[in-house]
């Protein structure tokens, strides 16, 4: 009658195969892709290998774009189509071309003469654009699609004429190895365009301005569809996906630690890439101006994507199931309380009835429901830690600095938060959050952050616990 | 915890007690400058930081107060875990919180073992007529579980500034020794961990394991 049986089989996690395996082909292709299969190359070598890969990457997009234009100029009806490509390149290329017109104007002439000879080539319908080896042409060309277009259309050429030949020119510009120009750009301007350079930050060094810099190449870089790190982002959100998203059953919890595990295996290999791009990163961690700079810190704002982050989640949710259904039962019951009872029935010192009452402390309820909305686990934290920052501005402003909140008051009214800020799946939230921050976990927690973890975490465990309706 | 260069500390000093014992009191009396006591920097009195010069050492001080209340009890692991020292403080006029402070000091001593340091502190001693709590069994108490006792009076402010320094100076060496200790495991496991970024290996399945929590 005593006996027990398991929810799984005993020797389930065994046959589990071994995530480096699983995940390596696919590094390994993408390596081959981009780098070759040599492994001796140099940080400049590799930069170049990147820029190749990027400027092929989008010439085959040219290709295929030039190949739909062709399809839609024989059907009419995709017109709108067209037109909302036109209007997007109007826009990139205004951005860049802002930068350039007072700089160059000069030049700007006699390359007129250049670009009416070509545009007399787009009249002509002669130029081949396979044979554009050249990115700079092939950028031309884009623009001479989009000008034939217009001339198919027989719309307002002539005000656009004048601009598309600016934008050319910059482009023009670029190309010609203006190293620094390039450099301007991109932190002006957000276009995918600007990736094509090789960066001259975090190579030899790592100031504060190189980590910034290099945030933001990275930040680009993995959104962009033709950067290699981009491709890199896409496979493998796809094939996590695959491997632990889209259940058609309930979700099995086990296989959170798995899953968690692999993240974190990727994102270390993916740091490990990074690496030989910025030599100046860290092997492993390091703290530069009282930042933590780890693989964590680093790629997670970044890769953590809503999709991984919910892929995980579902795991985690399913795994803390039990308990968070007991806290949204006895969280729900609370919040049907009045501020007053509410105050009563935990306890609270009467006189903290004004601070609830105010409008601060509604703020900080308004944060902390903000948590749930949130996918990188730093800026979990900060959002938990700026709830308690705005409790106590608002007993600063309610009760004056000379009252002190002391922790015997702190965890009541940390109660009283969560019941009204009613996070839902908040078990799962706080142990993702944990396993997330990883091995930079232990130095957070020192600090005012980690505190506020340590409430939060302590009041849902109070929440759960037979002593939170007993005296 | 963190330790950039050689004299250079970061400890978590976590302060454990029954409510009314003057937990608080305590801790503010000590990080709070008593020559401009207008200038309050910190956030809550229920978190703390203190920076100390100490013997040529920079010492970092993050102090964690918890909530004093019974019901509370249960949560204490969630706040002393991975810290370096506990204070456990109670009020010489009241029996029943010595009690607890060996409740505490049993529960720290099964989840922590030795790595942490722990200080008793009466407090209140300025009550000298009420105190039912005698020194010496107070004392001889601390020195059966490694201990180090304290007589304090945060309202008067004795032996406050005694009892943190003598703690911080016990948890530097306990931070030294370990640190001697595991010298020749410290570089190993680098090593390794290193490799691993490299090379495919599951050796990551250990070090995640070692980080274990509650899982609410």
């Amino acid at each position: 009658m005593n006996q027990t049986f398991p929810k799984y089989p005993k020797a389930l996690g065994r046959l589990s195969t071994d995530f480096n395996i699983k995940w390596r082909s696919l590094f390994h292709d993408w390596e081959n892709s981009v780098i070759g299969s040599t492994n001796t190359l140099s940080n400049k070598q590799i930069w170049n290998k990147i820029a190749i890969y990027i400027s092929n990457s989008k010439r085959k997009e040219k290709f295929k774009s030039e190949e739909f234009l062709q399809e839609n100029m024989l059907m009419s009806d995709r017109r709108d189509t067209n037109d909302k490509f036109d209007r997007s390149s109007l826009k990139s290329n205004a951005s860049v071309y802002s930068q350039y017109s007072l700089r160059s104007n000069r030049e700007l002439h006699t390359k007129l003469q250049n670009f009416n000879q070509k545009i007399d080539h787009i009249k002509d319908k002669t130029v081949s654009l396979q044979n554009d080896k050249m990115l700079s042409q092939s950028e031309t060309c884009s623009n001479k699609e989009v000008l034939y277009d217009n001339l198919k259309n027989g719309s307002h050429l002539l005000d656009m004429f004048k601009f598309r030949k600016d934008a050319t020119e910059s482009l023009l510009n670029k190309f010609s190895g203006d190293h620094e120009n390039g450099l301007d750009i991109r932190r002006k301007s957000s276009s995918g365009v600007t990736l094509d350079y090789v960066p001259s930050f975090g190579i030899t060094q790592l100031e504060q301005q190189d980590l910034i810099s290099i945030k933001d190449y990275l930040m680009e870089a993995f959104r962009d569809q033709h950067h290699p790190l981009g491709v890199l982002n896409s496979k493998i959100s796809f094939c996590f996906y695959t491997s632990y998203g889209c259940w058609k059953v309930k979700p099995t919890s086990i296989l959170s630690s798995q899953a968690m595990k692999e993240w974190e295996m990727i994102s270390k290999r993916i740091y490990f890439l990074i690496r030989k791009l910025f030599p100046a990163l860290p092997v492993e961690s390091d703290v530069c101006d009282g930042e933590i700079i780890s693989h964590q810190s680093l790629l997670y704002p970044i890769l953590l994507s809503e999709g991984i982050y919910s892929t995980l989640f579902v795991l985690y949710a399913s795994k803390c199931s039990q308990s968070d259904e007991t806290y949204r039962q006895r969280t729900y019951t609370c919040d049907k309380k009045s501020n007053k009872d509410l105050i009563s029935f935990l306890r609270i010192e009467s006189n903290l009835l004004p601070m609830i009452r105010s409008n601060q402390f509604e703020n900080a309820i308004l944060c902390l429901k903000q948590v749930k909305e949130q996918y990188c686990p730093r800026k979990m934290l900060n959002q938990i830690e700026n709830t308690f920052k705005l409790m106590d501005e608002a007993k600063c402003e309610v009760l004056g600095k000379s009252y002190i909140l002391n922790a015997d008051n702190i965890m009541p009214l940390t109660i009283f938060l969560i019941i009204r800020a009613g996070i839902p799946h908040l078990g799962a939230e706080l142990l993702l959050l944990e396993d997330l921050m990883g091995s930079d976990f232990e130095p957070v927690m020192l600090g005012f952050a980690g505190y506020c973890f340590a409430t939060v975490k302590a009041t849902y465990q109070h929440i759960l616990s037979d002593k939170f309706f007993q005296d | 915890m963190e330790n950039t260069s050689e004299n250079k500390y970061s400890f978590k000093v976590v302060l454990l007690g029954e409510g009314c014992v003057g937990k608080t009191s305590l801790v503010l009396r000590y990080v709070e400058d008593k020559f401009n006591k207008k200038h309050i920097t910190t956030l809550q009195a229920s978190f703390l930081t203190k920076k100390i010069n100490y013997n040529g050492n920079r010492i970092h001080l993050n102090i964690w107060d918890t909530a004093g209340q019974e019901r509370f009890h249960a949560l204490g692991p969630i706040y002393y875990r991975s810290s370096n020292g506990a204070i456990l403080v109670y009020d010489v006029t009241d029996e029943g919180s010595f009690q607890k402070v060996k409740n505490w000091v049993r529960e720290l001593k099964m989840m922590l073992g030795s790595d942490i340091v722990l200080a008793i502190a009466g407090n209140k001693i300025d009550l000298q007529k009420d105190i039912i709590v005698p020194l010496e069994t107070a004392e001889s108490y601390a020195e059966s579980v490694g201990a180090k006792h304290f007589e304090t009076s945060a309202k008067n402010n004795i032996g406050v500034e005694e009892l943190f320094l003598e703690l911080t100076n016990m948890m530097i060496a306990s931070h030294d020794a370990r640190q001697t200790e595991n010298t020749d495991s410290r570089t190993n496991s680098l090593r390794r961990s290193n490799r691993l970024v490299v090379a495919d290996s599951s050796d990551m399945e250990e070090r995640h394991s070692s980080r274990c929590c509650g899982n609410g």
